[in-house]
């Protein structure tokens, strides 16, 4: 390790080349360590910034293809357009008056604008399905879709914990079937190797209903398969857990709530 | 810092003369105004895929680094702060750490790369006076330099190499390295600090 006791002078020899961003580690660290309390080589920092500011306007100018203007737009467009739809698809399931035909209707809406695989359990891409896959993703599809058209879908609210105060969600299901759908927002995005984990409880025994991970804003869906049917549960719990899950909660628990 | 609008001309030769500051598109990025971000992609489209070519010498790999910058833009608006600097050199700083760090994830360089080259490629439309004058001093001040101050000047900014790496890459002893920086870099700063 370099230490800031070679003075003044050295430390203003590296000057020029910090600003180039051309020094070892150890030196950038003597550097800044030294600016924090010496005013004379802030100031002459100031004057080789104002040079390396300037030194990309040096190179010969050309322009880029049209075609790269037309697709920055179309991407940046059609993300604005992902955006706006799933905030307002949002916004919907959370408004407390919102009726149960239009919460439904967004519920059909997400899974159709985001796709099953893609959004709702994340872990394949759609150049990753199979034919097989591809097949079961359908049948999920419909069988979700069928439920949520009946008018016997129930709709109940979940609120976070003290670990995740902001977050609220929502379970959609027909007590009679063994699906549900899982909306959460606002859960808190996870570290590497970790996964959101549902429970599903009755008389005090908890059973996975799968695994979920949320985008970055802390939006999540997940399709539940139960292996019993949905009235027979009383309640629902999320647990942070390993990748992969657990065989019973052994995390935080973020969010729950009564069916 | 003064707003500044218009700098750069557009792809195809377009320019942008609207009034609007780059302070005041990039706030408007915020509530997602894409007309913003058109009219910030046509100001310095051309100066940001030019340096990345610079950089990474495939056409390829410079239109995905502005790509990338500009969606990065686009989704961050908030990562420039007005306070620290102007927003042409904010982005332009922004696409050459883009640019320098696709180059060090894919490639090792040849001497044919290491050739300064400042010739235009294209017409020379800067629309906006202070960057039009401070790239024809910048250019002018390179161009005054000795060859071996100016090539260890260049492989730092454009190759991304530290001092170390350049006297590696020229086999000079490093201490040559640090002196020729250090004179180059201070005869650039004496230029620019004059024009000013």
């Amino acid at each position: 390790m370099i230490k800031n006791d070679r003075g003044h002078n050295w430390i203003e020899e590296l000057l020029p080349a910090y600003a180039l961003r051309a020094l070892e580690p150890e030196e950038v660290e003597a550097v800044e360590d030294h600016l924090i309390d010496c005013r004379a080589c802030q100031q002459s920092l100031a004057g080789f910034e104002r040079v390396t500011e300037a030194l990309p306007l040096a190179v010969g100018l050309k322009s880029p293809p049209r075609e790269l203007r037309e697709r920055v737009l179309r991407i940046t467009r059609r993300e604005r357009i992902a955006t706006e739809s799933r905030v307002g698809w949002w916004a919907s399931l959370f408004r407390p008056q919102a009726a149960m035909g239009a919460v439904l209707a967004s519920v059909l809406f997400a899974i159709v604008t985001f796709g099953w695989a893609l959004s709702v359990q994340g872990r394949l891409s759609q150049q990753e399905l199979t034919a097989g896959q591809l097949a079961a993703r359908v049948a999920e599809q419909d069988e979700v879709l069928g439920w949520l058209s009946s008018t016997e879908a129930v709709m109940k609210g979940l609120q976070g914990t003290e670990e995740a105060p902001r977050a609220r969600g929502i379970f959609v299901g027909y007590p009679e079937g063994n699906s549900s759908l899982l909306a959460v927002y606002g859960l808190p995005p996870l570290p590497e190797g970790k996964t959101y984990q549902l429970w599903l409880i009755r008389d005090d025994q908890r059973t996975s209903g799968g695994t979920f991970a949320v985008d970055p804003d802390g939006n999540g869906l997940l399709l539940v398969k139960a292996p019993d049917k949905m009235a027979s549960y009383q309640a629902v719990g999320i647990t942070t857990e390993p990748l992969g899950g657990s065989p019973g909660p052994t995390g935080y628990r973020v969010m729950g709530g009564n069916l | 810092m003064v707003a500044r609008a218009g700098v750069f001309g557009a792809t195809g030769g377009i320019v942008d003369r609207t009034a609007a500051s780059d302070e005041e598109l990039v706030a408007r990025l915020a509530h997602q105004d894409h007309k913003a971000l058109e009219t910030l992609y046509d100001r310095y489209s051309r100066i940001l895929y030019s340096l990345g070519l610079r950089i990474l010498k495939e056409s390829a790999r410079a239109e995905e680094v502005v790509q990338d910058v500009f969606l990065k833009l686009w989704q961050k608006p908030h990562l420039y702060i007005p306070e620290n600097g102007a927003f042409s050199h904010w982005l332009l700083r922004v696409t050459r750490n883009q640019a320098i760090d696709e180059l060090r994830s894919k490639k090792t360089f040849s001497a044919d790369e290491m050739e300064i080259e400042f010739v235009d490629q294209g017409p020379d439309v800067l629309h906006e006076v202070w960057l039009d004058e401070q790239r024809a001093t910048i250019r002018r001040a390179l161009s005054q330099l000795p060859d071996p101050q100016r090539q260890v000047i260049e492989l730092a900014y454009f190759q991304g190499l530290t001092q170390q790496e350049i006297a590696e890459h020229l086999g000079e002893p490093l201490g040559t390295v640090k002196t020729r920086t250090r004179l180059g870099m201070e005869k650039l700063r004496t230029t620019m600090s004059v024009s000013e």
